[in-house]
């Protein structure tokens, strides 16, 4: 039990500390001195405070939708281990439901945008709906090859055995933590697929649909994309640490670096995607991950190269 | 390290058809080039070391050097930079590049056999595939070159599969990159862009005696 309750808290302190790592760095780049480390929980605290102002037009699936958003990523969240740590909810063919928790959490975020009948809030809900569609296939082909791989269909069991790799089997691992990396940009929003911080509605995609919301519900909203951001670096860091050093010491800060490092050198250096570029961008991740299950197939079906 | 060698050969022909720059185009030529190389020094090292010599130094020189030399300067003196049309176009082709993968992988995996280096087999016809697409998908006849220089790279490939064996197919490999250096000078640098002025495939169908 002691073991599940430090996998939480050590989940709770990678999904709080990654959002500080990309200010930082991001501001270190810029050669500003930038927010404090934890300015992004502060700013949560505010406006969990303040009580929330809703649009007549809006209906119930706009007031569901952040505790739906939250409640989803939060149960996807506790199923995701930090190295050989078991976490707290775990089932034999848990992968599937992780996928589908998020996939939730999404579903939710673009209904509530079409329930306000904005024109702005609509297009961004379509162009989330078509970046899920093409990188949901990325998220369950590469799940697919850790388990694969590792003959287990829960989380808590494949990062469990993953330990006698050989190089071959090490490569495709490490491809896949690489994929799982590119799927947490376009998961959480970040350059160069979306711009967190654009403050134009033609452009935005995530930012557009929580447009309408404020106070409580959009603190909850930043939440769950904390939450779901820490599912997939610490997925990536997981998979890092079963192919090089499996210990939670290394996975947890090893998925805050990484993660943290890797969205704040890439927002600091390059600007985002044109909108028509974006779907070509988000199908080369999931070419990636159909080349590493292919590869990871063909090792397992005793294909050998010498 | 011969599977890192591959993956990343089947990483340039993935970013292949979502390129839009022809110059981008000729680097991951070359690259594919220079991890031939790597291949064939990892796979015939057991090769008696003329042959050796041979085939490393014509990879090296023909397809890691002559043939991007020679693409870069025909970018130059044609001025033509970008592939025709983007966006969905790119999208287009990387989603047929996608099912040539699972074709490749499933028609590997079918003919599985110990006599036979699958993962060899299914990345040569991969690069194949990838090549035809880019040769349908594209208007300019330089995307439609690239394409048919990926599916040499697949043919070569290939041979260093069954190269330890039968050295004669890699030598009939070298034979084609030969051939398609001389095609590029030919037809590129002499031939095409002084009698026709165009970099547009269909408007070779006007072409009259």
């Amino acid at each position: 039990m002691l073991a599940r309750i430090l996998n939480t808290l050590l989940m709770l302190a990678v999904a709080v500390s990654i959002t500080g790592v990309i200010n930082r760095t991001r501001a270190v780049l810029a050669g500003r001195k930038g927010l404090r480390f934890f300015q992004h929980l502060f700013d949560a605290k505010v406006l969990l405070g303040k009580g929330a102002v809703y649009s007549p037009t809006t209906g119930i699936l706009f007031r569901l939708a952040p505790c739906v958003c939250l409640a989803s990523s939060l149960a996807a969240f506790l199923f995701i281990p930090v190295a050989d740590l078991d976490p707290l909810l775990s089932f034999d063919g848990d992968v599937v439901m992780v996928a589908y928790l998020l996939a939730l959490s999404r579903v939710s975020l673009i209904l509530a945008a079409l329930d306000t009948g904005s024109s702005f809030e609509g297009m961004g809900a379509s162009r989330e709906a078509l970046y899920g569609a093409l990188i949901e296939p990325a998220i369950m082909l590469s799940m697919a090859t850790l388990a694969m791989l590792s003959g287990y269909t829960s989380l808590a069991d494949i990062f469990s055995t993953a330990r006698s790799l050989d190089v071959n089997l090490t490569i495709v691992v490490l491809l896949a933590a690489y994929v799982f990396l590119k799927i947490m940009f376009v998961e959480a929003g970040r350059v160069p697929v979306d711009d967190p911080r654009t403050h134009l509605e033609l452009t935005m995609i995530h930012e557009v649909m929580c447009l309408d919301y404020s106070g409580i519900d959009l603190a909850m909203i930043q939440i769950a994309g904390w939450l779901k951001t820490a599912v997939f670096a610490m997925i990536a860091a997981d998979a890092v640490a079963a192919a090089v050093c499996f210990d939670w010491l290394l996975a947890a800060p090893l998925a805050v670096v990484v993660a943290g490092l890797s969205v704040g050198i890439t927002e600091s250096m390059r600007a985002r995607n044109k909108l028509s570029r974006n779907s070509t961008y988000i199908l080369t991740v999931t070419a990636m991950s159909a080349l590493i299950f292919l590869v990871g197939y063909l090792l397992l079906q005793n294909i050998e190269i010498v | 390290m011969i599977l890192a060698l591959l993956i990343l050969y089947v990483v340039t022909l993935i970013y292949l058809p979502i390129t839009e720059r022809f110059r981008n185009h000729t680097s991951l030529i070359a690259l594919q080039g220079w991890i031939l190389l790597g291949i064939a020094l990892l796979r015939l090292h057991s090769l008696e070391g003329l042959e050796l010599a041979f085939i490393i130094v014509e990879t090296l020189v023909f397809k890691a050097l002559v043939v991007p030399a020679i693409l870069l300067r025909v970018i130059r003196k044609t001025k033509i930079n970008r592939v025709s049309g983007s966006g969905s176009s790119q999208f287009n082709s990387l989603l047929l590049s996608l099912c040539a993968l699972g074709v490749s992988c499933w028609i590997a995996s079918a003919m599985a056999d110990e006599r036979i280096d699958m993962i060899f087999f299914g990345v040569a016809l991969y690069a194949l595939l990838s090549g035809l697409v880019m040769i349908v998908v594209r208007r300019r006849v330089f995307a439609h070159l690239v394409g048919f220089l990926a599916i040499e790279n697949g043919v070569f490939l290939f041979s260093m599969a069954i190269g330890v064996e039968m050295p004669m197919m890699i030598n009939m490999a070298i034979m084609l990159d030969i051939l398609i250096s001389i095609l590029l000078l030919g037809i590129f640098l002499r031939k095409l862009d002084n009698s026709i002025h165009t970099d547009d495939a269909d408007a070779l169908t006007t072409v009259k005696d």
